[in-house]
This record gives C-alpha cells, sequence and structure tokens, in this order.
C-alpha cells in the first residue's frame, strides 16, 4: 500500500531569468514501511523534495498525497498539524531548541499537539535512543552524536506516517554515523516506521530497500533492491 | 571605500527599520541633551543680564583709602586683565535736618564716576548709574545733584558741625553749603570737617535700586550729592568699581586681588561671579541649577547609552556567524571592532545633525511660547507684550554637545565592538546556536540533572500550554534575550513615573499658595500707605483726604472698574466682660501671649483692627447683619459691626475658623497721650496704658504702666449694633480675617466725625478689570496713576491679583511644559529602545521558529508562543519597573519632604500610561517582528542557518 505518492512535482525557486528550476515534473510513490535513500550530487533537488514530502515547502505545481490526500490543498494551520501528526524530521544539523531540554525536544510535537506525554513510550524511546541520564540535559550539554539521537526521538515520539532524514550523519563521525543508521534502521525493522533518507553516503544508500538517484531536479533511477 | 567600510554600510542598509530606530534613538538623545544644556544656558544667561541690568557688572569693588589709592589706580590702569574700571571719590558725609520727613539723616558726597579703563559705556556699566529725574548731572567744580527727594526741601542746621544746609527750598539752581572731609565715627555722625564749600544744584535724580548696589548706594549713609568728576582733590576714600577677564575660578580672582585691594579688603560681586562661572559653595541657586542639568543629563546619558548600546549589541548578536567568518578569513580584531564602530559613527553622521538641530528648535519654540513665564521670573516687571529670553548658543556648546553626542555613540558601540571582535572562527562555523544560561539557570538545571528531577513546569505552560512552556523557557534559560527587554522596559516605566511625579509634586508645591487667596474678589487692589505719620488726628484727617483723592482718580485709568474705598486702622479699645467668646479668647490668647489683654470673663483691652467703609456699603452691611444702619454724624455714638471671624492659617495648607466674639454691646475708644502706648486688662479688670521701654544698655525692655486718667486724652463709645458671621465680600480684599486681633467695621463718617480716636494710614481701592483689558499693562497705568496722585503724601502699591495668577499660571504651565517635553522624549527613548531589542530579539530566533514549524508548530500556536513571551516579559517589566518607580518617587518625595509638606502620592495618570505604553511598545514590536518572520519561508530559514 502506498503511503505517499507525488505526480509531476515541480519547484521553481525565483522568478525570470534567475529562476531556477529545483525540481522538475518528478513523480514516486513510497509505500508503507519502506525505507527509501534519495541520492544525488549537491544542488540536485534531494532537499527539496524532501522539505515538499514533509508539508514544509509549497510545490510550484504537482501534488503530494499522503495516504491519499493532498497535503498542500490544507491551509497552514492544518498543514502544521499534518507536519506535527505525519511527519517526523531529521536534519543534518539536528536543529534542536537550544533552550528546551533532552525530554522537552523530543516531546515537542506531542506537546504542540496539545495531548498528553505518553511517559511509557517516552522512556522506551529515550532508552531505545541511549540518552538514558541526559533527559534534562540542554542540547549544548550533549555531543553531536547524542543532539542527533534527541532529534530522532523528536521525529519517532508521535509515530508518524513518515520518518523524513536528511542527511543524518553528514555531520557525524562514522562510528556515531553507524549507531545513527542503527537506531533508524531498527525503526523501519522493528517498527514498520516509513524511512526516507537523503544522503551522500553510499554505505547509508547501501541498507535501503530502495535508492532513487536524482540529478538536476530529475529522478534519473530507481531501483529497487533485495 | 574599504571592504569593511562597505561591510557596514551594507549591514546598515539590511537592517533598515534598526537602523533607522536607532538613528530616532540618537536624534532623540541628543535632542533631548542639546535641549536641556541649551535650556540651562539661556536661563543662565538671562540671570546674568538681569544681574548686570540690576546690579552692574562689577566683579570686584573697593574703598581705597589715599594712602593705597595710588598704586591700586595705577595698577588697575595697566595691569592687563582689567577690561573696564571706575572711581568716585568721596569727599565726606554731612549731617542734614530738614522741614520735610526724609527717612535718612545722613548725606554722603562723591563725585560722578571717572572711567579708569573701558569705553564710557562699560565702565557706566559697572553699576547701576542713577536716572537723571530732573535738570542735568553735575560738569563744572561748585556743581552739585541731589536726589529727588531733597526737592522743595530745605535743608537746615543742625548744630552739628558737619551738617548740609540750603537757602530755603531746594530748586535748580538753588544754592546749598555742604561739608567737605567729615569721617563718620563709630556712631555714624560724621565728624568734624576740614572746610565747607558752597554749591549749586544743577539736577536732581531717582537713586536705581533697593538693593543698595548702584552708584549712589552707600552703606553708611542713606542719600548721596555727586558733585563732578574733578571736584575731590583730596577724597577721605575713593571707590572703585573693576571688571576682569582671564580668570577660570574665584581662587585665582582672589589672588589677583589680593594685592591689588589688600587680603580679604574689598567686595567681590557674586552673584554675579556665579552666573559667570566662578561660582563658590554658597550660591547654591547656581549650584543647584547646575546640579540638576548634571542629573538630567546624566539620566539622558544613561538612557542613551543603554538605548544605543542594546541596538548595537543586537546588531553585533545577529552577525556573530560573519563576524566569525570574517575572523576566520583573516580579519584581524582591531578591523572587527572598527566595522561596528564605523557603524555607530555612521549612525551619528546622520543622527547628531538632526537632534542638534531638532534640539535647538526645540528649545526656541519652548522659549518663545513661554515668554510670559520667563518675564516673570527673571523681570519681575510686566507688560502685555512678553520679551521672554532669547536663546543662547554658542558655538562652543554646539561642539560640546556634538561631542558629547559622539562621544555617547563611540561609548555605546564600544562594547559590543569588542564583543565582535572576540567572536572565534570555530563559534561561527559551529553550527548549533548555544544558549548561554544565566549563572542562576545553570545552576538550577544542574542541580536538576544531578538530582534527577524534573523542571518543574513553568506557570505560563500550565496557563497557555506548549506556547507557555516554550515562552518560560526562553526567558529562563536564553538569559541575554530577556534580561534587555525586561530591563529597557522596567527603565521605560521608572522614566515615565519619574517625570510623572516630579509634575505632579511641583506644580502642587506652586500651587498651594494659590489656595490661600480665596476670599479676594477684585482683580487689582491699590494700596495706599499714608507717608506722614503723627498725631492719630492728623494721621487720620490725612488719610481720609488720600483716600478722597484716590476715590477721585479711581475712575480715570483705562480698563479699570473702581469699588469702594477701604479706610484702615487700628482703635485702642475697652469692651467690658462677655464681650469676647471662649474661643476667641483662647485663640486670642495664642497669639499675644503675655500681653495682658484678655480676661476670663469675656473683657478686652488692647488694639483693635476698624474698618471703615463708605455709607453703602455700611447701610448694605448693617441689612446683613440684621441691624438698623446708623451713622455717627454726631460724634457721640459710632456704630459698629463686630466681624465674628477669624481664620487661623495651619502650617499644613488649611485654614481653622474661630467665632471670637462673644455678645458685644459697646466698646470704649481712647485716644493715648503716648502714641506709642497700648491699652491692657489689670489684674482686677480695669483697663492701664502701657508701654514697652528699652532699658537704657540696650539688654531689653521693660513694661510701664500709666493708669487710663492720665494717660488717655480723649475717649468716646462705640456701639456695636450687630455682627457678621462671615467676611462679606465688600472687604474681601482687606485681608480683615488673617489677622489674630478683634477687628470691628464701621461707617467711614465715624472716622470724619472722631479722627483722633484711630490711627487709619492705610487705605484700600478694590477695581475689577474690564474684559479685553491687558492686566499688566494696565496694572502698570495704575500705578503710575496712583503715583502721581499720593505724590510724597504716601506710598502706593498696586496688588494685581489677575497679573500675580496669570503670572503663576504661566510658570505653572513652562514647568508642566517642561516636563511634558522631558517625560514625552524619555518615553519615544524607551518606546524606540524597547521595539530594537524586542524586534530584533524575535528576528534573530527565525531559525528557531522555522524549526519549530517545520516540527509542525502553526501559525497560531507561534503567535500564541510570542504573545505568551510578550506577555511575561511585559509582567516582568512592568513589575521591576512599578516597584522600583515607587522606590524612585517614593525617595522623590522624601527629598522634597524639607521643603513642602504634601502627602505622598504615586502620579497615577502616569502609572496608567506607563502601563499602557508598555503594552503598546510590546503589541507594536510583536507586530513588526511576526510581519518580518511571516514574510520568511521556513526552507529558507532553515538553509540560511546552514550556509
Amino acid at each position: 500500500m502506498d503511503i505517499l505518492s507525488i505526480e509531476h512535482l515541480t519547484k521553481v525557486y525565483g522568478t525570470g531569468p534567475a529562476a531556477v528550476r529545483a525540481l522538475d515534473d518528478v513523480s514516486l510513490t513510497i509505500a508503507a514501511g519502506e525505507f527509501v535513500a534519495i541520492v544525488g550530487s549537491s544542488g540536485s533537488g534531494k532537499s527539496t523534495l524532501m522539505h515538499l514530502m514533509g508539508g514544509v515547502d509549497r510545490p510550484t505545481s504537482g501534488t503530494v498525497r499522503m495516504n491519499g490526500e493532498d497535503v498542500y490543498k490544507r491551509s497552514d494551520e492544518q498543514l502544521a498539524v499534518f507536519r506535527r501528526r505525519e511527519v517526523g524530521l531529521v536534519y543534518q544539523f539536528y536543529n534542536l531548541i537550544p533552550v528546551l531540554d533532552v525530554e522537552e525536544n523530543i516531546t515537542l510535537p506531542v506537546r504542540m499537539d496539545g495531548r498528553k506525554v505518553n511517559e511509557q513510550r517516552l522512556h522506551a524511546l529515550v532508552s531505545s535512543l541511549g540518552l538514558k541520564g541526559c533527559e534534562h540535559h540542554l542540547p549544548n550539554q550533549l555531543s553531536g552524536g547524542q543532539q542527533q539521537r534527541v532529534a530522532i526521538g523528536r521525529a519517532l515520539m508521535n509515530s508518524p506516517a513518515i520518518v523524513l532524514a536528511d542527511e543524518p550523519t553528514g555531520n557525524l563521525d562514522s562510528k556515531n554515523s553507524a549507531e545513527i543508521m542503527r537506531l533508524l534502521r531498527s525503526s523501519n525493522k522493528d517498527l514498520h516506521q516509513t524511512l526516507v533518507v537523503i544522503t551522500h553516503d553510499e554505505d547509508v544508500a547501501l541498507m535501503a530497500q530502495r535508492v532513487i538517484a536524482i540529478e538536476d531536479g530529475r529522478i534519473v533511477s530507481d531501483e529497487r533492491r533485495g | 571605500m574599504g571592504v569593511f567600510a562597505s561591510f557596514t554600510l551594507r549591514s546598515l542598509r539590511k537592517n533598515r527599520t534598526r537602523t533607522v530606530v536607532t538613528v530616532i534613538g540618537v536624534v532623540l538623545s541628543t535632542a533631548l541633551l542639546t535641549g536641556v544644556v541649551a535650556t540651562a544656558t539661556s536661563i543662565a544667561s538671562a540671570l546674568l543680564d538681569r544681574t548686570v541690568a540690576t546690579e552692574g557688572s562689577w566683579q570686584v569693588y573697593d574703598g581705597l583709602r589715599p594712602a593705597e589709592a595710588d598704586s591700586a589706580l595705577g595698577q588697575l590702569a595697566t595691569d592687563t586683565h582689567v577690561t573696564a574700571a571706575m572711581e568716585s571719590r568721596v569727599a565726606g558725609y554731612a549731617s542734614y535736618a530738614s522741614d520735610a520727613d526724609l527717612s535718612t539723616t545722613t548725606l554722603a558726597i562723591q563725585t560722578s564716576p571717572r572711567v579708569l579703563r573701558g569705553s564710557a559705556d562699560q565702565a557706566h556699566g559697572l553699576t547701576v548709574m542713577p536716572t537723571v529725574r530732573s535738570g542735568r548731572e553735575p560738569e563744572a567744580p561748585g556743581e552739585v545733584m541731589l536726589p529727588v527727594t531733597f526737592a522743595g526741601v530745605t535743608l537746615t542746621d543742625d548744630g552739628s558741625g558737619a551738617c548740609a544746609t540750603s537757602d530755603g527750598a531746594i530748586e535748580l539752581g538753588s544754592a546749598v553749603t555742604l561739608p567737605m572731609g567729615a569721617a563718620l565715627d563709630e556712631n555714624g555722625a560724621p565728624g568734624a570737617p576740614s572746610t565747607t564749600r558752597g554749591f549749586t544744584v544743577v539736577g536732581f535724580y531717582v537713586p536705581q535700586h533697593f538693593l543698595r548696589n548702584d552708584f549712589t548706594a552707600f552703606e553708611e549713609a542713606g542719600t548721596t550729592a555727586v558733585v563732578s568728576p574733578n571736584d575731590v582733590p583730596s577724597p577721605l576714600f575713593t571707590r572703585v568699581w573693576v571688571s576682569t577677564d582671564g580668570f577660570s575660578s574665584r581662587e585665582s580672582l582672589k589672588d589677583w586681588a589680593a594685592p591689588i585691594f589688600g587680603t580679604e579688603d574689598y567686595y567681590l560681586h557674586s552673584y554675579l561671579l556665579a552666573f559667570q562661572g566662578l561660582a563658590n559653595d554658597e550660591n547654591t541657586a547656581v549650584e543647584s541649577l547646575r546640579d540638576m542639568v548634571a542629573v538630567i543629563g546624566g539620566v539622558i546619558v544613561v538612557a542613551a547609552i543603554g538605548m544605543i548600546g542594546n541596538s548595537f549589541s543586537i546588531s553585533v548578536a545577529e552577525r556573530t556567524r560573519q563576524f566569525g567568518l570574517l575572523s576566520s578569513l583573516g580579519a584581524s580584531k582591531r578591523q572587527l571592532r572598527r566595522t561596528v564602530l564605523m557603524e555607530a559613527a555612521a549612525i551619528g553622521l546622520v543622527g547628531i545633525p538632526l537632534g542638534l538641530a531638532a534640539g535647538l528648535a526645540g528649545v526656541a519654540a519652548m522659549l518663545g511660547s513661554s515668554a510670559r513665564a520667563f518675564d516673570a521670573m527673571f523681570r519681575g516687571s510686566l507688560t502685555g507684550t512678553a520679551q521672554g529670553i532669547p536663546l543662547v548658543i554658542s558655538p562652543a556648546l554646539v561642539a560640546g554637545m556634538v561631542a558629547t553626542s559622539f562621544l555617547v555613540l563611540l561609548a555605546s558601540a564600544w562594547a559590543p565592538a569588542w564583543r565582535a571582535s572576540r567572536v572565534s572562527a570555530i563559534d561561527a562555523i559551529r553550527q548549533q546556536r548555544d544558549v548561554r544560561l544565566s549563572r542562576g539557570a545553570r545552576r538550577a538545571v544542574e542541580r536538576a540533572q544531578a538530582a534527577g528531577t524534573v523542571p518543574r513546569t513553568p506557570l505560563l505552560e500550565r496557563i497557555m500550554g506548549l506556547s507557555g512552556l516554550l515562552a518560560s523557557r526562553n526567558l529562563s534559560r536564553s538569559s541575554s534575550r530577556g534580561r534587555t527587554v525586561v530591563v529597557s522596559l522596567a527603565l521605560s516605566v521608572v522614566l515615565i513615573v519619574l517625570s510623572g511625579a516630579i509634575s505632579l509634586y511641583m506644580v502642587r508645591l506652586m500651587t498651594i499658595g494659590n489656595d490661600l487667596g480665596a476670599t479676594s474678589r477684585s482683580d487689582m487692589v491699590l494700596a495706599v500707605m499714608n507717608a506722614h505719620i503723627s498725631d492719630q488726628g492728623s494721621t487720620s484727617k490725612g488719610t481720609l483726604g488720600l483716600a478722597r483723592d484716590i476715590q477721585a482718580m479711581s475712575d480715570r485709568v483705562d480698563g479699570l472698574t473702581p469699588g469702594k474705598v477701604i479706610v484702615s486702622g487700628t482703635v485702642q479699645a475697652a469692651l467690658p466682660a462677655g464681650s469676647v467668646s471662649e474661643a476667641g479668647q483662647a485663640f486670642l490668647a495664642d497669639y499675644n501671649a503675655g500681653m495682658g489683654n484678655i480676661s476670663r470673663d469675656g473683657s478686652y483691652a488692647g488694639t483693635m483692627i476698624v474698618s471703615f467703609v463708605d455709607d453703602d456699603t455700611w447701610a448694605a452691611l448693617c441689612k446683613e447683619a440684621g441691624a438698623s444702619g446708623t451713622t455717627a454724624e454726631d460724634g457721640k455714638s459710632l456704630p459698629a459691626l463686630a466681624l465674628n471671624v477669624l481664620a487661623e492659617w495651619t502650617s499644613s495648607n488649611g485654614a481653622k475658623v474661630a467665632a471670637p466674639y462673644g455678645s458685644p454691646t459697646t466698646a470704649t475708644a481712647y485716644e493715648l497721650r503716648d502714641q506709642q502706648s497700648f491699652l491692657a486688662l489689670m489684674p482686677d479688670g480695669g483697663a492701664v496704658a502701657q508701654t514697652w521701654e528699652s532699658t537704657g544698655d540696650n539688654t531689653g525692655v521693660t513694661r510701664r504702666q500709666t493708669g487710663l486718667s492720665d494717660a488717655i486724652a480723649d475717649s468716646g463709645t462705640i456701639s456695636f449694633v450687630g455682627s457678621l458671621d462671615s467676611l462679606p465680600a465688600q472687604l474681601g480684599d482687606a485681608s480683615l480675617t488673617a489677622s489674630p486681633m478683634l477687628v470691628a467695621v464701621m461707617p467711614v463718617s465715624a472716622l470724619e466725625a472722631r479722627p483722633n480716636l484711630f490711627l487709619s494710614a492705610s487705605i484700600l481701592m478694590p477695581f475689577s478689570l474690564a474684559e479685553g483689558a491687558d492686566p499688566f499693562d494696565t496694572g502698570n497705568a495704575l500705578q503710575e496713576a496712583a503715583n502721581a496722585t499720593v505724590g510724597t503724601d504716601g506710598s502706593a502699591n498696586v496688588v494685581n491679583k489677575v497679573a500675580e495668577k496669570e503670572t503663576a499660571d504661566a510658570i505653572v504651565g513652562l514647568f508642566k511644559l517642561l516636563v511634558t517635553i522631558f517625560s514625552v522624549v524619555c518615553m519615544l527613548i524607551a518606546v524606540a529602545n524597547v521595539f530594537n531589542t524586542l524586534s530584533t530579539s524575535i528576528i534573530l530566533r527565525t531559525h528557531e521558529f522555522a524549526v519549530l514549524q517545520s516540527v509542525g508548530l502553526g501559525p497560531k500556536g507561534f503567535r500564541r508562543m510570542l504573545v505568551a513571551e510578550c506577555a511575561s516579559y511585559a509582567l516582568r517589566g512592568l513589575g521591576f519597573g512599578l516597584l522600583f518607580s515607587a522606590g524612585v518617587v517614593w525617595l522623590f518625595w522624601s527629598a522634597l519632604q524639607p521643603v513642602a509638606n504634601v502627602s505622598f502620592e504615586l502620579p497615577w495618570g502616569y502609572v496608567a500610561g506607563a502601563i499602557m505604553g508598555v503594552v503598546a511598545v510590546l503589541g507594536l514590536s510583536v507586530a513588526y517582528a511576526l510581519r518580518r518572520s511571516h514574510a520568511l519561508n521556513i526552507v529558507d530559514a532553515l538553509r540560511a542557518d546552514a550556509i
């Protein structure tokens, strides 16, 4: 079952002669529980694609459907609700809120929804992320790997339909990179979490079931692996 | 243009709003500082001008003995410090006796001034020269000019051996004989003269000023005869007036004067020197003016540094990464520092000239619109067309203000510039924007981590959910952000409330006096005192004659409608038992303790005040009192109404009213042989005349009592026909209830019938001002007309209540205007400050907001978070600000307590204004920041950070 379907997605930045076509008529679908890697060189449009999947940006044309529903037919307010319930975003540079501690950062999407935090789930998540004992540390008291684990926690906390990770290991050493990928993979394997990872890293791409290559805003290859 | 200059200009352009707000802040601070200093220098210059006009421009004055005169005058003629000098030689003193009632008995004889240095105008301006009333100044030997009071007077030989005499009544061309070379002995009497000389009177002058600082003023003699400049070859002493320049302190002036005049053997024009900047500790008025300017200036400088510094801190914080990058690319610390300082200089280049112009224009407008208030304060004499005081600006002042403003600007930018130069390349390249925890917050976090406890849920989260949590964490964990805003808000609140307090208390102080004159009904009152006091009968008759003259003159002044003349006087009277009430006994005994005027049975013997009114008024008052009006044509029965109200002014701005009379029936009025004596009661109830006499050795006074039968020259019976329980409007101007004495109102016919029973010398004539007439010009015209009418028979004084009220209102108005300008500009500075701080601190967090939005914070939630944050700022800012304000206002009030007894109160209007101002500025800043952050795309914001 397809969880995400993208049709004729185009994104143009700027106007006139300075216009840049970051995505050019891209169509693809992602099935529930899939682990997809999107690869491509710098400026190929992979981050733009990810932002459009996540409801962060708005496309110039084309549609993005999540569970059959057009994401960009929603109002800003509904789009925000979509982002916090249906999507988990992980960035290369963690993007944690510096004034909130680990636990507060992780539970941010739940609290935004005005729901009560499921303590059991929080504890399970914190221990599986190896953050036990750091619950009340501030981001600047953590290492890069720890910060990225908090970001993953924040992305998983709401059990979103899809987790989108933009170069999650790009800022980390190899040991921490392996650890982060192990966490992401286990969420995919154990919890059937749909996962899209944008990466430069061949090792990371090799872990995925499907690798989509983008060049100049177009999909140049889409390989499924054993 | 170097790369750093272009970098600076570009960053100013990029943040246009902040740049504009910062320039506005600089304009406001410079304008305010310039305004305060220009107002102060203009006032100081007006004070200096007034002092020169009324007291002359002399700085050093001395009376030189012949032995020291030559060397001193020689030095003054050549010394480079002397700008103008003038001498007058004193030939000696004369006593005189006359047929007129002249107030003094010693005459000094001195020469017209001779210029030693400077132009004649300069030299004569050293002191105030007498005005020639008739004739001319003496020019040739043997000529003399006398005070105008000597006109028509015959000076007779008093047998002292050194007296001035004249052949008959003195007029122009009369011959007078003056003794020469007579010094005063220790009792102030002239000694033996060396010779006497005959002079011809060529002029009469009007002495200039009661301050005894003019040319003809002498400490030892009341009046001066002025002879021609070279008519005194061997003076008793020589008076010199000197002005100097080139001294920066009073001490250096003293050091210069000592060898010429002798140490401490000369006079300094202290008041003038103070206004010229050579103050000493005694000149409190100047000192307090300077202190006030210093305090206000200091507040402005601190506020300006805070505001501008804040703006630069933000500007630097916003560009931390840029500075780090520049540093990583090899920019030196000095170059980075210079970038920020250059930014300050660019802002100053625009802001300071604008501020200077605005400040000076503002002061000029303020001086123009408050001309009358300044006239009232500085000239004393008022006319319909107010002159005001001119704006005084010197190039040095302008340069000083520019330099000060520029220094303030650089000082403000210095700390941020230093911070910019210390940004490390590593910090900038690191992606995580770190928060810098305050010490308290860090400890709280560490404690919680160590104990493993969950941080407590903030109140804001409980109220506003996640928005509240974010707001609260931002405030408590990002100290620099929140604190700057809260401190700026609190400071603004303090500034606004303090200016409100200044306005409140000062205006209350200034209006306290005005409440006391509530009984006055008329617009102007002409008060005339009979100048010739002799025996009671003659004095009263003379006063009645003056009253008739005044009544006749009264309708000749345009714009004034005369009321009825009131003649006031006193009478020595005895009232039988029961005449004075218990309240009256207590009241009178309180004020006249030990005088023996009052007895427990309600009898009274002593002085009473009597107001004599015309027949119509008398009839009206009798009707009011329910009495049958009778007159006193026969002179046997003198009717009176008892004015049964006495007001006692208490220190705390209120009046206690007492009814002093019991049931008065009659009073016996006595003319005492000795006019210095007055009635008192003996223990047995009988009345005696008693006199206070000084004991022979001048150590005290003794009381002499004389039996009535020996003391009285005449007597009569006053019969009370009724009593008035409140002060009638017709007598409103007579201040009758203000004296702690029994008061009676009688028809003027009683005074005409028995003038010798009363001592009446004072006349009051109330006037009402016609619609549209100028109170100042009309008052001056009335004064002139009254002077012409009374001539030498009395002194006339116009109490111009309309003008006084207008003057007081103008001064209060001026003060309110100044406080208003000050508080408005302070408020604007505060608004600029808070706006800059808050809006930029929000814009700085664009990235953080983008992250929040990317993980699902909707626009509503975002707005709610900002509102929660600002509400928290507002509450903290207001809380601290109001608390601190209350303290500051209390201190201000305490400082005022010794001067005036006003109750403590907060300026609630200003408090409300401060609250509204805080809410408004927060609203404005949030709206602006929201608009700015709304315009930003989440993706752009997220990406911008990754660059």
